[in-house]
């Protein structure tokens, strides 16, 4: 399968947290190929199942991407915007925009010449409520097409791809697991299984993992994996914090359960695909931490996928390291046993 | 005249490494002149032979950008600038080197970062190009210090009337310029494509000495500053309003026999124009007009919002006004007044 191609098509499509229904209408197409048996709720989730029977394995990548929202219209038609989670406003001066409002609009956020600016200027960081995304369009005009709330992403190019089999994109935080998703169903649909998958595409990550909490209630799993990236070395980054782009990130920790970490790993190690435990006291900071507490418990690891930039346009990511993940999420339910509920028991 | 700026805009041709952008300019002149050649600067010169003054109108091809000056440990490339502000590089896509090597410039994810680092700008220094590489010798495979970076922005039309893209300084002017030598005009006319103007009017340093211009004027793309938060007095210039005529520059005073007559060309012919009003920033005509014995010097400008950053925007109609009045000023032989 061309990953890359269905990575493209999940980041071309608008998803900020809180509006992923373009994100989901995709996600669920791509599912489709593999089952007819894809749902959604209210909450926006999108839901794809194959297999039968306990126990029931949830896959989880979240849909929505972080952006920016308008918020004035200035008297030249130019826009004000805020971010809508974690948006850097030092990526954005310089910038390619699209504006999503009664049709999309091309902005560019603009930035003074360095002809007109002192040493002063030059020493102050821009902050994105300083900024402005400039549509080319007089006042109007603009009022005709955008009003306030409206959405706004980076411009959503087609993944450039660089060396040794590495991406740069938008949004592969955290559609390029979405992608990862459609692999690991390609993988099972022509394995025979012992237990039911449901994958989903969840909404609202960005802002607290809102759609996961939902989508636990709603599929009530025996056990679950949720998938997200992790950051890869970049200089200045705590060493501490980040795992090689070449291996897939298993974590371990509170939020996850030992028998989730070890299942992973052992999958992991049957492939012969490289991993690095990553080492999580707490929140992970994914949809791990709103699964886990549902429904009485919820067994639940967590695979991710190192990147580098995160939040940026030019998140960089390896497409090989992205096809082990999806190998990790079919293995472990393929090769589940009748044991499992053993596995899962708390042998003090 | 949009179509083949399109072209230009797209073409990489950071200071110092015009060759992409001279060897399509010259395939588009060749058929239009006496004689095509080059100095050892790297200008183009676009001569149509005639009697009487000698008239020299100057674009410069190179654009802001990047070059490569070493490879870290890691395989990023480590690299400086001329003409950039380190805030606005961020996060967008280049290429590297002859080969076009794709890349782009990250930093440190915001999750990474404290409070403090957020407020704090990143410098030249602390930012690289990501090519994918695995180390520092499976990145000098591809690429090498002294390789050009290039902004990747494609050109594409926008908004009311307007078109955004990377480099409109100057290929606007390439791209009026290219226009003008299709027609005949009564003076000894040379086209000059100037190299390096954005790292000091270094082109046109020696076009002047290889032309001896009596009249000289520069096709430019200029400061158009329209925040919300601004004056209309800091904005310099206004998108759709017209042709921009300099009075005064950080490089030239314009004559008043100059200036007056493109304002002339300007209102007999009905084309809308602006003042140039501010002098920050100079132009190839700051050297050529203290060129050799002297001669006398104009600029003319399209506005362009958010010149030497990745991506700027200008307006149709003010790339078609400064075309025009060019034009005029030429073919009416304004040239004999100055």
């Amino acid at each position: 399968m061309d990953m890359v191609k269905n990575i493209t098509e999940l980041t071309s499509v608008l998803g900020v947290s809180g509006n992923e229904r373009a994100a989901a209408d995709v996600l669920e197409r791509l599912f489709q190929k593999y089952t007819s048996d894809t749902w959604r709720d209210p909450m926006g989730n999108v839901y794809a199942r194959v297999g039968s029977g306990k126990p029931v394995i949830m896959l989880m990548a979240h849909m929505d991407e972080i952006g920016m929202t308008v918020t004035e219209i200035e008297k030249n038609g130019m826009l004000r915007i805020c971010p809508v989670g974690g948006v850097d406003s030092r990526v954005l001066p310089g910038s390619e925009l699209v504006v999503y409002g009664k049709q999309t609009l091309k902005g560019v956020v603009g930035c003074i010449p360095p002809h007109l600016l002192n040493d002063s200027d030059k020493s102050a960081a821009y902050d994105i409520y300083d900024l402005t995304c400039d549509v080319g369009l007089s006042y109007e005009k603009v009022k005709e097409i955008v009003s306030v709330g409206d959405f706004v992403t980076f411009d959503n190019l087609p993944p450039l791809e660089l060396k040794n089999g590495f991406v740069a994109g938008k949004t592969f935080d955290d559609r390029a697991l979405g992608a990862a998703l459609i692999e690991a169903l390609d993988i099972l649909s022509k394995r025979k299984l012992n237990c039911t998958v449901v994958c989903v595409g969840s909404t609202q990550e960005e802002l607290g993992c809102l759609g996961a909490a939902i989508a636990t209630y709603n599929v009530k799993p025996d056990m679950a994996i949720a998938t997200d990236v992790c950051h890869a070395p970049t200089p200045g980054a705590d060493p501490q914090s980040v795992v090689d782009p070449s291996k897939v990130s298993v974590t371990t920790g509170g939020n996850i359960h030992p028998a989730m970490y070890q299942m992973i790993v052992d999958a992991a190690k049957e492939l012969n695909i490289p991993y690095e435990t990553s080492v999580s006291m707490a929140r992970t900071g994914t949809d791990a931490w709103n699964i886990q507490n549902q429904c009485g418990g919820v067994a639940t690891g967590l695979i991710s996928l190192p990147l580098r930039y995160m939040h940026t346009n030019v998140e960089v990511i390896s497409v090989e390291t992205l096809k082990n993940c999806a190998k990790i999420l079919a293995e472990v339910p393929a090769r589940i046993g009748d044991d499992w509920e053993d596995k899962l028991c708390w042998n003090d | 005249m949009l179509e083949r700026l399109k072209i230009l805009s797209e073409l990489y041709g950071v200071s110092g490494d015009e060759r992409r952008v001279r060897k399509y300019i010259r395939e588009q002149v060749e058929p239009l002149c006496d004689e095509v050649y080059t100095d050892r600067m790297g200008n183009l010169y676009a001569h149509k032979k005639g009697v009487g003054k000698k008239v020299m109108v100057c674009a410069h091809m190179d654009e802001v950008g990047m070059i490569v000056t070493g490879v870290l440990d890691s395989g990023l490339l480590a690299f400086t600038a001329a003409g950039l502000d380190s805030r606005a590089i961020i996060s967008k896509r280049v290429v590297v080197g002859k080969d076009d090597v794709p890349g782009v410039i990250g930093s440190k994810a915001i999750h990474l970062q404290s409070m403090q680092e957020r407020k704090t700008v990143l410098q030249m220094k602390d930012l690289n190009v990501d090519i994918g590489a695995k180390n520092k010798e499976d990145a000098l495979k591809y690429v090498k210090p002294g390789d050009y970076i290039s902004f990747t922005t494609k050109f594409s039309e926008m908004g009311d009337g307007l078109f955004k893209g990377k480099a409109l300084d100057d290929r606007v002017g390439c791209a009026i310029l290219i226009e003008l030598l299709k027609e005949n005009y009564d003076c000894d006319f040379t086209a000059v494509f100037t190299v390096m103007e954005e790292i000091g009017l270094r082109g046109a340093q020696t076009a002047v000495v290889n032309v001896e211009p009596d009249v000289a004027l520069a096709l430019e793309g200029t400061l158009c500053n329209e925040l919300p938060d601004n004056s209309r007095r800091k904005s310099v210039t206004r998108l759709n309003e017209g042709a921009v005529i300099s009075f005064m520059d950080g490089g030239t005073i314009v004559p008043e026999s100059m200036l007056n007559a493109l304002k002339d060309t300007a209102a007999k012919n009905d084309i809308p124009w602006q003042f140039r009003q501010g002098t920050s920033g100079a132009n190839d005509m700051g050297p050529v007009h203290q060129g050799l014995a002297g001669c006398k010097a104009g600029v003319l400008s399209v506005p362009c919002r958010y010149i030497h950053s990745p991506v700027s925007i200008a307006s149709k109609s003010d790339l078609d006004s400064v075309y025009r009045l060019a034009k005029a000023f030429l073919k009416e032989s304004r040239f004999k007044e100055v």
